[in-house]
């Protein structure tokens, strides 16, 4: 026997019920984690003797985000942070590029940050951001730069999938896959495009992608929610 | 994947870490943990009855347990169901300390006017009143329905995954389902009516 249809997918439910529900699922905290990474880190440090488990990279003493370096790298753990966030709760987008907006410390990035897949020269659209002055990172800007941009791509993506346009959404992600075709953010488009197609009614075309996915990463989180979507079909 | 950074490769370098098994993802850092399902374990927690000015230290709570565990946690279960299940938790031991007055209106009436029956200019205010009404709604619901509701319709886990994570049946899944949604239903529907009768003499 397979779940029932949810609530919210559902097109029976009044718009009140829809709406009560959205707003539920969209709370979202005044502070984001990144403004409230120094409380906890403070709260760890104070933890007795807090043995930093193999693996977990963790140690009470680090984590402070401190220094510009630090406050770059953890600008652009916001945009991977805000967008696992959107993809897992569809949190409001909007506010979440807003932050994004502004300009990075300027001794920016001395720490190379690992993105899963650095996106290529050549997919850069000068984004209306503006661009503070770096002096000796410019490249590294740019990429922030571009993140923001394939941010707010997907975002758009995303509100137009919420706002019940999935074709206005699929165009929007193939635009984001011609611009950034290996950009940071490639697993959350390609989960916001399976929901976008599902919406438009190629459930198979979505099923397809889901699959191909799983297959392609299977240990990512994105997986076992797309497990589920295979699964319902 | 996005979660692996920096600082674990320092780790790597200093050999503390074991040997990962190939076919598993390495596992996350805290910090990026942190950053990356801080508004998602703030909003469940909201969902599951942890008020507005309670829930960032809750949420804190929980990513405490979050560093104390993350070495156990398994690829096998998603992180995200694996941290629901560190909320559930959490937000009940939230409700069993210190009586909580609820401080969140039941009455049809006042949740109609939360509700903003009016036209509202401004989006930020009108989207704050549903979520109060919303809350309000889903305070009435008893506690073992209001979960079940929550993960199926708003965290869109599966009946199975709400068995296991729950430790219940599937069955109890859904019939708690059932329940809630009749509940949920009827209480929407009457604050939509009191906004309407509301509007109607004017």
């Amino acid at each position: 026997m397979s779940d029932p249809e949810r609530l919210l997918e559902s097109h029976v439910v009044d718009t009140d019920v829809r709406d009560l529900l959205e707003s539920l699922r969209r709370m979202k905290p005044e502070r984001s984690g990144l403004q409230t990474w120094g409380a906890m880190a403070a709260k760890l440090a104070k933890l007795p003797t807090v043995v930093p488990a193999p693996g977990t990279g963790v140690h009470p003493s680090i984590p402070v985000a401190g220094g510009a370096s630090k406050a770059a790298l953890a600008l652009k753990i916001g945009v991977i942070a805000v967008t696992a966030a959107m993809v897992g709760t569809g949190a409001l987008w909007v506010r979440s590029v807003d932050t994004l907006a502004e300009p990075a410390p300027s001794a920016a990035l001395t720490a190379p940050v690992a993105m899963p897949d650095p996106p290529s020269t050549e997919a850069a659209p000068t984004p209306d951001a503006p661009t503070p002055k770096v002096e000796n990172s410019a490249p590294s800007m740019s990429r922030s730069s571009r993140l923001e941009a394939e941010a707010s791509l997907l975002a758009k993506a995303r509100v137009q999938l919420r706002g019940g346009s999935p074709e206005a959404a699929l165009s929007t992600l193939s635009k984001l896959q011609r611009e950034f075709p290996s950009g940071a953010l490639t697993q959350e488009r390609d989960v916001v495009t399976v929901e976008a197609l599902a919406a438009s009614g190629s459930a198979s075309a979505a099923a397809h992608k889901a699959q191909a996915f799983i297959a392609a990463h299977p240990t990512s989180p994105h997986s076992a929610t797309l497990q589920r979507f295979v699964e319902a079909k | 994947m996005l979660l692996r950074r920096q600082e674990d490769r320092r780790d790597d370098k200093a050999g503390s870490e074991p040997p990962l098994d190939a076919a598993r993802a390495p596992v996350p850092s805290f910090r990026d943990v942190y950053l990356t399902y801080y508004d998602f374990v703030w909003g469940a927690l909201r969902r599951l009855g942890v008020r507005d000015q309670d829930a960032n230290d809750v949420a804190q709570k929980v990513f405490i347990v979050v560093h104390l565990k993350l070495s156990t946690f398994e690829n096998r279960a998603s992180l995200r169901t694996w941290l629901f299940r560190i909320c559930l938790n959490a937000a009940s031991d939230y409700r069993r300390s210190a009586p909580i007055r609820r401080e969140v209106t039941t009455e049809p009436a006042e949740i109609a006017s939360l509700s903003g029956a009016q036209e509202d200019a401004l989006e930020e205010r009108e989207s704050r009143r549903r979520v109060a009404a919303a809350e309000a709604i889903l305070a009435k619901l008893p506690e073992a329905q209001r979960v079940v509701f929550v993960l199926f319709e708003l965290e869109e886990m599966s009946g199975n995954e709400i068995a296991k994570t729950l430790g219940i049946s599937v069955g109890t899944v859904r019939s708690r389902l059932r329940l809630a949604r009749a509940l949920f239903l009827r209480e929407a529907k009457r604050v939509s009516e009191h906004s309407a009768r509301k509007l109607a003499p004017q």
